[in-house]
Order: C-alpha cells, then sequence, then structure tokens
C-alpha cells in the first residue's frame, strides 16, 4: 500500500469516527421499524374490524327487512264491493326488531299454525297502479300495498289476470298467495 | 428448556448479514432489521453524508432503510445485503441530486477535476488536510467510487452499486488517484 492509500484510509476512518450516524437519526430509524410493524398489526385490525362490521350490517339488514313487524286490515265500505279490504305490512322501529333465534323460531310455529287452520279464497290479481289487488268475484276486493306485495311475491312472481288462491289466516291476514288451480265461478 | 420455547421469538443466531437479511425477509422479525441497522448503519450515513450535507443525508439515510423495509422481498441475495443497501442509497441521493439540479448526471462522466487556484492549495496545505477537503475537489463520479473503495467495497461491487462497467469503475478510481496524488503533491506507486 502507497502513502496515498495509507493517507486516505487514515483519513477515511478518522472520518467516520467523527462522523457516526446521529443518535437522533438512529432513533428514528428504530421507530420506524417499530411503526412499520405496528402498521401490519394495524392492517390486520383494520381487516378484522371491516369483517366484524360488515357482518354486523348483514345481521341487521336480515332483521330490519327479514322480520315483518306487523300486519294491518282496512276494511273499506265500496259501491262496487261488498267489502274492500287493505292489507298493508309496517316495519317497527329499529330496537324493536331485533329477535332472537328462540323469537324467529315461535313466529315460524305460530305462521304454520295458523296455515293450517287457513282459509282459502280464489281471485284474480290486477294491478291498479298504485297496489296490486285480488278480486274475489265482485264480492271482495283484496288491495295489498307494495311492502307486503314484495313479500307475498319471493316464491311467486305476479302478473295481472293470473288467478291466485289466496291464503288468510284467522284473523284475515293474508298468509300466501298462491297460483289458483282453477278459475273461479261466482255463484252468485 | 421451557423457558428457551418461549424465548425462542427473541434469539438471534444469525451473524451474518446476509442471514440476518434472508431472515428478516422470511420472518419480518424486526431484530433482524435492527441487527442489519446497528451493522451498516454508520456506514451508509458516512457515505450519504461525504457527498451531500447532514441533514440530507440523514433524510436519505431514513428512505433508504424503509425501502429496504418495503422492498425486502425483492432482496434476491445475488449481491451482498451491504452491495444493495448502498446502491439504494446512491440512487436515492440522485434522485435528490436530480431534483435539486445538484449534478447532471449524465453530463459528468468526463468531467476533469475542478482548478484551483496556486493560493487556494498553498492555504490548504497549511491548514491540517481533512477527508472533505481532498474528496471535494474530485469530479462526483470519481469520489463516489472512491469512497466505495474506501468503504471496503470491490470494483465488482462498485460497479453493481453505481451501475456502471468494472472497467469504467477502474478508470474512475484511477483518475480520482492521479488527481490526489497531484494535489497533495505525492507519487503514487
Amino acid at each position: 500500500m502507497n502513502k496515498l492509500d495509507e493517507k486516505l484510509q487514515r483519513l477515511y476512518r478518522q472520518s467516520k469516527a467523527e462522523h457516526p450516524m446521529p443518535a437522533q437519526l438512529r432513533q428514528q430509524l428504530l421507530q420506524l421499524k417499530s411503526e412499520q410493524a405496528k402498521t401490519n398489526w394495524t392492517s390486520y385490525w383494520s381487516v378484522v374490524q371491516g369483517l366484524a362490521a360488515s357482518v354486523a350490517l348483514i345481521w341487521l339488514g336480515q332483521q330490519l327487512w327479514g322480520q315483518p313487524e306487523y300486519y294491518q286490515i282496512l276494511v273499506q265500505s265500496d259501491a262496487s264491493y261488498h267489502q274492500v279490504q287493505l292489507h298493508t305490512l309496517a316495519k317497527a322501529d329499529t330496537a324493536s326488531r331485533q329477535t332472537t333465534y328462540q323469537q324467529r323460531y315461535q313466529h315460524y310455529q305460530q305462521a304454520r299454525d295458523q296455515l293450517e287452520q287457513s282459509n282459502s279464497l280464489v281471485g284474480q290479481l290486477s294491478f291498479s297502479g298504485q297496489h296490486w289487488q285480488v278480486e274475489v268475484c265482485d264480492q271482495l276486493l283484496v288491495k295489498i300495498d307494495q311492502l307486503l306485495a314484495s313479500e307475498l311475491q319471493q316464491d311467486l312472481q305476479w302478473r295481472s289476470g293470473q288467478w291466485v288462491e289466496l291464503k288468510t289466516g284467522q284473523q284475515g291476514q293474508i298468509l300466501a298467495v298462491i297460483s289458483g288451480k282453477a278459475p273461479l265461478h261466482c255463484g252468485s | 428448556m421451557l423457558l428457551s420455547w418461549f424465548n425462542r421469538d427473541q434469539t438471534l443466531p444469525e451473524t451474518d448479514p446476509q442471514q440476518l437479511m434472508q431472515s428478516y425477509v422470511q420472518t419480518d422479525k424486526p431484530a433482524y432489521l435492527t441487527q442489519l441497522i446497528q451493522c451498516y448503519g454508520n456506514d451508509l450515513y458516512h457515505f450519504l453524508l461525504r457527498q451531500s450535507d447532514p441533514a440530507l443525508a440523514a433524510d436519505l439515510s431514513q428512505q433508504s432503510w424503509l425501502k429496504v423495509m418495503e422492498q425486502k422481498q425483492q432482496f434476491a441475495g445475488h449481491s451482498s445485503f451491504k452491495t444493495w443497501l448502498f446502491a439504494i442509497g446512491r440512487n436515492l441521493m440522485l434522485d435528490e441530486f436530480r431534483k435539486q439540479k445538484r449534478w447532471c448526471y449524465d453530463n459528468q462522466e468526463d468531467l476533469a477535476t475542478e482548478e484551483y487556484s496556486p493560493a487556494d492549495l498553498v492555504e490548504q496545505q497549511q491548514n491540517e488536510t481533512k477527508l472533505q477537503d481532498l474528496l471535494m475537489q474530485l469530479p462526483l463520479l470519481q469520489r463516489e467510487a472512491l469512497l466505495l473503495q474506501l468503504e471496503g467495497f470491490s470494483v465488482l461491487q462498485i460497479a453493481q452499486i453505481t451501475t456502471a462497467e468494472p472497467e469504467t469503475v477502474k478508470s474512475r478510481l484511477r483518475y480520482a488517484r492521479q488527481a490526489l496524488v497531484k494535489q497533495c503533491g505525492e507519487h503514487d506507486e
């Protein structure tokens, strides 16, 4: 090694000794490192939170829209028909919609019992422009509001002029609308 | 034995930097990175400092280690970790110089040593010679090559870091030495 190399090496060592990485920078690097580890954990936590929120949202949605809260039948008088009924389905506030599995099972049991004891009416479907309605001869017109109609149409898509059979419960509420097996023969 | 099993995450038997980096890539444990910072933090900072200023060197150091964290999967192990780290630092420095227009990289290759007046040289010889005083009189690419050689890199490794041909690196080193010999009044062997 020649003199220049020796001198350069000496000066280089001296310079490195005089200028180490500042303690503040070292500290910052260590913080970066821990923040990076923290960030990874945070991102996992965000994913978990997102999933939990999604599950909660789905559950809440099911509670909100899956469970009818109360059923209303308005009986109206009409010149053309003996009786006009308006069937509506209304939702209650959020707190009361949160039913447990057991409650829902009880509802299911009640609905099954009601269906077993149900009455049946055969009529022709039509859409008035505002809501669906079933005309049972010229004796009875059953109007069904949009919310209830959408609930009842989950199994069967309705079309105007279609003959249907209304399954009604003991209180007269519509339990189901199924395809009519035969055209109605009005007696009177 | 049970205690050692519980503490198994804390034990870091690897001392070889290459192995440390591989372990960091595989496990993502910050302890491996700490060891690498301890090993090369000073070296990288000094390399950057000798070509810039303390504030920029600190900033570039921080950015370089951030890149190591972010791009650890790109470390293929074809070069040594130190070579890879210095290449990252060097690229960041080039980017910064381009931003500040402090260095037109493409035009510097053929620049000769800056001319100093005799008065400057006399004054400098009278003062205690510092590394920085010597280096500042070299064109940037020659200074960079010389610094890397003094840091212990081989010509091939310098070529990897600076993305230059080994012969080009040799030329830069030769010109740098000639300039320094002339400046110091010493004679190369």
